[in-house]
């Protein structure tokens, strides 16, 4: 019999483990609305945690160490902005060399800053992120257990889905957005600033992401480790195609995702005998592999999604 | 009163072609003011500058007696400048409403406001449009409607439209004329950009006659004493002969058949409804119709690039050729070429099976190929510092002959040829017409499909026009006349208009 | 006049390829020199450790797994398919490898080592296959499911060699050695040279350079890679084509990691690829800087694991962390891709001059 505590503890972890991978979602999807494919997602995860734990450890402070994992994303979509809007480079090309790039650095730093023979114990910080319960919601009896004791950034991360539903659908720049996706020769002709806006959405995004990776290592864990993203911000990137670009529907393929990792994590924790834990560790990949066969085929998404916009005089 | 004026507008392209030489052009409140001139002559050129797409290299432009400079087509906008162009500026996948929302990004926005004066503009200019469709769905004709109540809502007082006609026909044609000349009843001064010198006559006050980059005359109509005067103004001496079509009858042998085909765009919308013809061997023929009344799907599917959701294609390989069908698509740059590849790759682009480049299925044999593209360079005449130059660094023109050309000089028994000569010069496109016209007299059967109905009666044995998907008429040449022609093109598309505009009553 | 604008722009690639990895130096500098070492010192163990005579024969033997998987993404990536999964095919190629060892160690030599060897290729042929067909079939996105399958095969090797295949004498998480009767034969007495090394530099870049120069499947997947709609006009049979060309880049990913088996370890472990430029990853690097060219490949596969082997001393002896290799692959990668840039901006200016229209 599975009990209810089982339950609640799994859709807990699920609620949990949604907010990463939903943040990073939502501000792919708000980017690739606007025509702009950026796997460095990756990345300015990956920079994220890295600069939130080295902030957190050296200085204390989470506030800190937050705001330093934002600057640090928005440093990498930047590069990612200059190398594929100003130059109008490859965009799939240049994420992927970014992200190595940020393996590279990320790892070289850690290294010069606590030396090649990482003790047993690798360093950790301290304090890590609360949940914040809130007031009387969380006496609900089950729901409040799931809902309303997490992080704030979960909370932020559930009100922001809404948001860009908000900001996609219902606003002039949600418009502006979506005709530059489809279209930016002639949102430029109508004199929309489409590298501007693109710009503006990846400075948008590199924050977004910086502090989704920060979650990771001052959040749910004490520690930074190398390549800690695991590709965390490419299952985002399958999740914005599985949600067809739609922010509520990011939502619940996000939470179906997050729900088999929670699962993966109990399978691990409680050592089921016939099931080894590399299984269970493989099990987020396949099954986002088995989403985007089930549900993303041939999914079309904005029509400039991926290619070089070249302003014509 | 003049609305607009431009003073020894000179035009170089980054190329060094000279679009336009020293153009004045005076535009006056709530005239039509039409200008003539072939393909080429630098009307759409001049017309870009005057609406911010363009900077001129020098000249001044005034509007209201006031100098003005423009570093965009939305500057131009602000002081009541709009163009309508030959390729419409709508997002196919956005709504009416949102295409219209769109034409007034940035601006203080109330939309009860801008409903209200959506209604009473359609209400007064006779539009119906349904706000909430989507513009994939909507005839070119009522994009095109779209596509001007966006300007009026943005308050342009200057209208441009450029070969407006070109996607019309018959009684869509007199209705948007009729709706120029209401427009400029209403104060409205507009400039209808045209080749044709009859709508030129029926609709304007004014003519200006341009001719390589240069304006010619400036008339009032009423100073026009006949049609064959604007003639020699617009063509100068040189006049491009008509290809002698002379062909003895064809053969009632078919070589592609084509049985109740129905074939889906890419939205799954239903484009080509159960068509059926043959293509007899030594014949062209022509393919007229409204764009966007399946034409694309149809070709795309007798290619072998669409699959067709029902029906038959059937092409026998006769031994006649290489039984080959070959195709030059619409699509230049995404089809036509692999862009950032050779001109002697491209000049062989369909043939990586054929064993004359390719031996013993695999092996390239490029000094045949090398031979092949030299052939399509100096027939076409293509402009192209090597046989090595990546296509995507030649102009669009030259990139046009080279597909022209590798089509034409590949062997084959079918030839579908979309808009051959669009895009390209005089010259070049009379040869191209000429090179038709003798695979035709050797047996090719050659599908042409054109926008042009000039061309498709200059050209065609047969005229298949083609209307909301269906084959409604198959003329002989013999009876073919456009008037009528035109009136079948619009068989279905009325029929449309009418099912529409029911449903948006309610 | 043609043939001087192409040779000048021969040269004008090769300065921009050698500005590139001469930036990427320079930025080395700035970064070694911010954790407060002299870079001076430190580029002059990385060149020891990878370029003096001694060190040779190591860098070739660090040069031949990436040569052999970059020859096989610049296969794919030609047509523009990006299989960032070679890592995995590499893993899977090592994993078959061992296994397949241990079962024929009784065999005759003779004929198990080239089954052996073949069979290295087609498991990672195996392993590229299903997001080739998810690619070919469905148009789904092949950054993301060759990334997927990399976790994939990276746990079920770890599964592998902590379970069922782990040599139960030994600490580690790897497997027994294969009987040394299977272990690819040294070519240069000495050294570690191996009849891998041979084959991939003597065999598989020649007959790749033919391949992709001189025949109609090479031209296909340009076609492909200039523009997909293209390419279904040109009569290519694009989802043949796709599962072909990740078929190649599989197996020679997975030929890499059987050669490093049977070549270099001669057990398979759960680092088979340095943890800190795995040979997948970098194998994009080297593709890239060789312009997908396979003789230039050869050189760059040559340079790039010399960079490798070089950290390693370079931290051995100046205590740089080997991350350094990484940020100058990822640096040139980027480098590469903004001198393309470059090289467009000029090939057009070139053309104005030319004055064609």
């Amino acid at each position: 019999m599975v009990s209810v505590e089982i339950v609640v503890g799994l859709l807990y972890s699920s609620v949990s483990l949604l907010t990463p991978i939903l943040l990073a979602g939502l501000a792919e999807l708000l980017v690739e609305r606007s025509g702009i494919l950026n796997l460095s997602l990756e990345g300015a995860m990956l920079v994220g945690a890295f600069t939130a734990f080295m902030v957190a450890f050296y200085t204390g402070s989470l506030g800190y160490a937050m705001l330093a994992a934002s600057i640090a994303g928005v440093a990498l979509c930047m590069l990612f902005a200059l190398l594929t809007i100003t130059l109008a480079l490859d965009q799939m090309v240049t994420g992927l060399a970014l992200n190595l790039l940020t393996i590279g650095i990320t790892s070289y730093f850690y290294r010069a800053s606590f030396g090649w023979y990482v003790s047993p114990i690798p360093p950790h910080v301290e304090t890590t992120l609360q949940p914040v319960e809130i007031p009387v919601l969380s006496q609900i009896p089950i729901l409040g257990k799931v809902l309303f004791n997490h992080l704030p950034h979960t909370y932020a991360a559930l009100a922001l889905v809404f948001l860009s539903w908000w900001l996609l659908f219902r606003t002039e720049s949600g418009l502006k957005i979506r005709a530059m996706g489809e279209d930016p020769q002639t949102a430029d002709y109508l004199g929309i600033n489409v590298n501007l806006t693109r710009y503006a959405l990846l400075v948008l995004e590199g924050g977004i992401a910086g502090i989704a990776g920060a979650l990771l290592s001052i959040g749910y864990y004490n520690m930074f480790l190398d390549n800690m993203t695991q590709g965390r911000g490419y299952i985002a990137i399958a999740l914005v195609i599985l949600s067809r670009w739609n922010p509520l529907l990011l939502l619940g393929a996000a939470f179906i995702f997050s729900f088999i990792d929670a699962l993966q994590l109990r399978i691990q924790a409680f050592n089921v005998p016939f099931l080894p834990y590399q299984f269970a560790l493989m099990l987020p990949y396949l099954f986002t592999i088995v989403l985007l066969l089930v549900a993303g085929r041939k999914v079309k998404g904005p029509a400039s999604l991926g290619k070089p916009f070249k302003k014509s005089r | 009163m003049l609305a607009a004026e431009l003073k020894k507008i000179t035009k170089v392209y980054p190329g060094g072609i000279v679009a336009n030489y020293e153009v004045d052009f005076d535009l006056r409140k709530g005239e039509v003011h039409a200008l003539l001139g072939e393909n080429g002559a630098g009307k759409t050129t001049l017309m870009k500058i005057l609406s911010g797409c363009l900077k001129p290299t020098s000249g001044f432009i005034y509007v209201e007696g006031e100098r003005v400079e423009f570093r965009s087509p939305s500057d131009a906008l602000r002081k009541g400048i709009g163009m309508v162009h030959q390729h419409l500026t709508l997002i196919p996948t956005m709504s009416v409403l949102e295409n219209l929302r769109l034409g007034l990004v940035g601006q203080r926005f109330d939309m009860r406001r801008m409903l209200t004066e959506v209604e009473d503009l359609s209400r007064t200019l006779g539009f119906k449009v349904r706000l909430d469709s989507p513009v994939y769905a909507l005839s070119v004709g009522e994009r095109q409607r779209v596509e001007i109540l966006r300007l009026l809502l943005s308050k342009a007082r200057i209208l441009i439209f450029d070969e407006p006609t070109s996607m019309l026909c018959g009684p869509e044609i007199d209705r948007f004329l009729a709706l120029l000349k209401s427009l400029s009843y209403k104060g409205y001064s507009i400039v209808l950009i045209t080749h044709k010198i009859r709508e030129a006559m029926h609709v304007s006050d004014r003519i200006t006659v341009m001719r390589m980059g240069r304006v010619v005359a400036t008339l009032d109509k009423d100073e026009v004493r006949d049609e064959s005067y604007l003639v020699e103004l617009m063509v100068g001496e040189r006049l491009v002969p008509a290809v002698a079509n002379a062909r003895p009858s064809h053969s009632k042998e078919a070589l592609l058949t084509v049985k109740n085909l129905v074939v889906n765009d890419d939205r799954g919308l239903c484009k080509v409804k159960g068509v059926s013809f043959e293509l007899y061997a030594g014949e062209v023929l022509g393919v007229a119709g409204v764009e966007g009344n399946g034409q694309k799907e149809l070709v795309e599917a007798i290619a072998g690039l669409r699959r067709p959701v029902y029906g038959e294609i059937i092409f026998e390989r006769k031994n006649s050729y290489s039984g080959r069908m070959n195709y030059i698509p619409a699509e230049r740059m995404e089809l036509g070429v692999a862009p950032t590849l050779s001109v002697a790759v491209n000049s062989v682009l369909r043939r990586f099976d054929d064993e004359e480049f390719v031996e013993r299925g695999n092996f390239l044999n490029f000094s045949k190929m090398n031979e092949f593209a030299k052939r399509v360079v100096s027939f076409m005449n293509v402009r192209t510092p090597s046989l090595k130059t990546p296509v995507k660094y030649l102009s669009g023109g030259n990139i046009q002959k080279i597909i022209v050309g590798r089509e034409i000089l590949t062997p084959s028994e079918v030839l579908i040829a979309e808009q051959p000569t669009a895009g390209l010069d005089a010259k070049s496109a009379y040869q191209v017409r000429k090179a038709l016209s003798e695979l035709a007299s050797k047996g090719v059967g050659i599908l042409l499909v054109s926008s042009d109905l000039d061309e498709i009666l200059e050209l065609s044995d047969r005229i298949a026009v083609i209307s909301d998907g269906k084959i409604v008429k198959i003329f002989e040449k013999e009876e073919a006349d456009p008037v009528m022609i035109g009136s079948y093109m619009l068989a279905g598309e009325g029929l449309g208009h009418n099912v529409r505009a029911t449903v948006s009553t309610d | 006049m043609g043939i001087t604008l192409e040779r000048r722009f021969l040269l004008i690639r090769a300065a921009l390829a050698l500005s590139t990895i001469g930036l990427a130096f320079f930025a080395g500098i700035i970064i070694i020199s911010s954790v407060g070492k002299d870079p001076l010192q430190a580029y002059y163990w990385l060149f020891q450790g990878a370029f003096s005579p001694p060190a040779i024969p190591e860098t070739l033997i660090r040069a031949t797994p990436l040569l052999l998987i970059s020859i096989g993404l610049a296969t794919v990536f030609k047509a523009r398919i990006w299989n960032i999964g070679a890592e995995g095919q590499f893993y899977v190629g090592g994993m078959v490898t061992a296994i397949l060892s241990i079962l024929l160690k009784d065999a005759p030599p003779s004929l198990a080592f080239p089954v052996i060897v073949l069979v290295a290729g087609l498991g990672g042929a195996l392993w590229a296959l299903p997001p080739a067909i998810l690619k070919a079939t469905y148009g789904i996105n092949e950054v993301i499911t060759t990334l997927m399958f990399n976790y994939v095969a990276i746990y079920l090797v770890s599964y592998l060699l902590h379970g069922p295949f782990r040599d139960p004498v030994s600490m580690f998480p790897e497997t027994e050695t294969i009987n040394p009767a299977l272990w690819a034969p040294i070519v240069v007495q000495g050294t570690r040279l191996h009849v891998g090394v041979l084959l991939a530099f003597a065999v598989v870049v020649p007959l790749a350079y033919f391949f992709l120069r001189w025949t109609a499947f090479g031209l296909k997947l340009d076609v492909l890679g200039s523009s997909a709609r293209t390419a279904q006009y040109a009569n290519i049979n694009v989802t043949r084509l796709v599962i072909q060309a990740m078929l190649i880049s599989g197996f020679l990913a997975g030929l890499a990691g059987g050669f490093e088996v049977l070549g270099i370890q001669h057990k398979m472990r759960l680092e088979l690829s340095p943890p800190t430029s795995p040979y997948g990853y970098t194998g994009i690097a080297v593709a890239l800087l060789g312009y997908l060219n396979p003789l230039l490949i050869a050189l760059t596969s040559f340079f790039l694991g010399g960079i490798i082997n070089g950290s390693m001393t370079m931290h051995r002896m100046a205590q740089i962390p080997v991350g350094m290799a990484g940020i100058i692959q990822a640096l040139i990668i980027i480098f590469v891709l903004a001198s393309y840039f470059v090289e467009d901006k000029l090939a057009k200016k070139a053309m104005e001059r030319l004055k064609l229209w």
